[in-house]
């Protein structure tokens, strides 16, 4: 209709008041009256800019903000140690050709009983040639070549992952460690000096006493409440619990390290794992729906390890039962989003093999296209969508799997498209109360755009 | 209205926060200076806690997901930090940038999660946790409104977005874009008539 091109505009600008006159907005209110068409754009139109903005009302969960801070502080300060180590294992290398050059050039000129030799009681240095790998570099040049001159004090993250502070521990042995502590008056200076107590317990089992580091440790907590510290000091006598065997008390203990430190990232990556163990000692007096339902959260919370872990026991304990088959599935389920994409067909394709008719097998038969879809092989998972239309009853999921199956005969090329588009048809023509039919009318929408294009490309 | 009138009026409708501004201006002129990236992790800190919930907000209403927003922000966040210390900042102010970085970083979740479609089972849990709260039908059509705008050229997405999202002025728009407010004004006019004509399958 004409009255659509003139008032396209004034509908595109209507809800934006700021960018229209009154005069404007006046005109379109008075053909909106009239006209049906136009009215319906301007529905649609203001519909849309709503699920655009709609976004304000949101609120991100206290979670999700501190994992997102932490991960960046993590990549950033990742990034700037590899700087730092690259550069420190490029100026080495020039340091011992430049001290060569110097050496030379003194072994020329200087005393002939030295000439050509190194001094006996120096390490020989051996000159590189360019284009000649740099020479390794031990960790601990490294160590002291990083953090010489940063100013921990004023920075808030030089704790987290930094090397610790050389305190001469050695030549102080003879003072008690409990004297040293009250003699401090600095609490990074005592953090430092536990920190290198410990370090020596650990290089030493016999002679390091971690009881009196975690005694001194507290203390530091009780002397300086809520310094950046007393959390680090938390951390310190988790390690003392590892070094004294303790295994499950430094992870308690860890664990209200990160709660200290409000860090749910840390918490959640230190709680991964666990459930490995916990299913290596699972009793026989769980019940099912108990394993179930951790083993449903595990894999809810992307811990794949653990929840392997309990799909195994699943599988053995409930051998098949239902709860072995959710076992297997669930296992499968792991493998793909781990993207161990062979292993997931594998187990998809037992589940359909030996219990074809069972609801596990729909529901492999629903997954297993997805694993193929990843590795490329589409014409096997347009093969096992149409198996799955055919073994359901279930009309929804026979128009998912019409629908999946003309997304995976577009993704295979042009030449498909049409068979794509038959498939999209008859879930349009033959389902018309699929839940998915939105989804499929858009993938229609979607090829006869893109086939237009094509078309017009080619012939103008 | 002249094309003025209509640019005064149009003001930004979300002012940012003070320190946020500060914080934006100083690490400009570090980045100017070529500080050391070191030197300025406090305040970068500071201003990732003061800014990432409103990208995380956007982020997630494009993509649904929350671990996807999440990725997204922190690739905008990092890449920023780059800008700033390694390469020089080229845009024109650091929220915005951020903005149409995050929005960028979404849409390309968007578009990859559009052509591998994910395989949901009715009572088996589904991976990648938070998912969205939303009806799963409201979920698609945003999604659908999102891949339109992704459909736009660069600078009328960059437009849209920047007036539509963030409120932001003409001017302050063609500071961002690098042009003249009349072409930033042009730009959004361009989007909103692809995207409205698009909407009601003019096209």
């Amino acid at each position: 209709m004409a009255c659509s091109e003139e008032y396209s505009r004034l509908i595109s600008l209507y809800p934006l008041s700021e960018d229209q006159t009154p005069e404007e907005r006046a005109k379109l209110e008075a053909h909106i009256q009239e006209c049906a068409e136009c009215r319906a754009d301007l529905e649609k139109w203001r519909e849309f800019l709503n699920l655009i903005c709609s976004a304000k009302g949101v609120k991100a969960p206290q979670g999700v903000l501190d994992c997102t801070h932490a991960n960046i502080t993590a990549a950033i300060r990742r990034r700037a140690a590899m700087k730092r180590l690259l550069r420190v294992a490029c100026f080495v290398p020039a340091i011992a050709a430049a001290a060569v050059t110097i050496a030379a050039y003194f072994g020329a000129f200087g005393d002939s009983a030295s000439k050509g030799t190194a001094a006996p009681d120096q390490p020989a240095i051996v000159a590189e040639k360019p284009g000649e790998q740099p020479a390794k570099v031990e960790e601990s040049q490294l160590e002291t070549a990083v953090t010489p001159d940063h100013d921990k004090a004023t920075d808030p993250f030089a704790s987290v992952g930094q090397p610790e502070a050389d305190v001469p521990v050695v030549a102080e042995r003879e003072l008690s460690l409990e004297d040293k502590f009250a003699q401090i008056d600095d609490p990074a200076k005592v953090l430092a000096l536990l920190k290198a107590e410990l370090k020596a317990a650990e290089a030493d089992p016999q002679g390091g006493d971690p009881e009196g580091i975690i005694a001194l440790a507290e203390r530091l907590g009780e002397r300086w409440p809520g310094s950046p510290e007393s959390v680090d000091a938390i951390k310190l006598i988790s390690r003392c619990h590892t070094q004294m065997g303790e295994l499950d008390k430094a992870r308690e203990v860890f664990l209200s390290y990160a709660d200290a430190l409000g860090k749910a990232a840390t918490k959640r990556g230190l709680a991964r794992g666990l459930g490995e163990e916990k299913a290596a000692t699972l009793g026989e007096e769980s019940t099912v729906d108990a394993v179930r339902e951790e083993t449903s959260r595990l894999f809810r919370e992307t811990d794949y390890t653990s929840a392997l872990a309990f799909c195994d026991v699943m599988r053995t304990r409930w051998s098949g039962k239902e709860a072995g088959f959710f076992g297997q599935f669930l296992t499968a389920r792991c493998y793909g989003d781990t993207r161990q994409y062979d292993d997931a067909e594998q187990e998809y394709r037992q589940i359909i093999a030996e219990h074809p008719t069972s609801e596990w097998a729909t529901r492999a038969r629903r997954s297993l296209p997805v694993i193929l879809a990843n590795r490329g092989r589409m014409p096997e998972a347009v093969l096992v969508c149409q198996q799955w239309a055919d073994m359901t009853d279930d009309r929804q999921a026979q128009a998912t799997a019409y629908y999946f199956k003309g997304c995976y005969l577009m993704a295979m090329g042009e030449e498909h498209y049409p068979a794509a588009l038959q498939a999209w048809q008859w879930v349009v023509n033959e389902y018309p109360d699929a839940k998915c039919l939105r989804s499929v009318k858009g993938m229609i929408a979607k090829l006869n755009n893109k086939v237009t294009g094509h078309i017009g490309r080619h012939n103008p | 209205m002249t094309q003025e009138e209509r640019q005064t009026k149009s003001s930004d409708h979300q002012a940012a926060n003070p320190l946020e501004k500060v914080l934006e201006e100083s690490l400009l002129t570090a980045s100017k200076q070529k500080a050391k990236a070191r030197d300025w992790e406090p305040q970068f800190s500071r201003y990732v806690e003061l800014k990432q919930e409103r990208l995380l907000r956007l982020a997630y209403h494009i993509t649904g997901c929350w671990h996807a927003a999440s990725d997204a922000v922190q690739d905008s966040f990092i890449a920023l930090h780059k800008q700033l210390f390694r390469r020089g900042f080229e845009g024109g102010s650091i929220g915005g940038w951020l903005t149409v970085v995050t929005t960028n970083n979404a849409l390309a979740y968007l578009r990859k999660q559009s052509i591998r479609e994910a395989s949901p089972i009715e009572d088996v849990p589904e991976p990648a946790a938070p998912v969205s709260d939303s009806p799963l039908e409201h979920r698609e059509a945003i999604a659908e409104a999102w891949l339109r705008i992704e459909q736009l050229p660069e600078q009328q997405r960059r437009a849209f977005v920047l007036r539509l999202y963030e409120g932001w002025s003409y001017d302050r728009i063609a500071a961002e874009l690098g042009t003249s407010a009349a072409t930033a004004q042009r730009y959004f006019y361009k989007a909103l008539d692809k995207l409205e004509r698009l909407k009601c399958n003019k096209l």
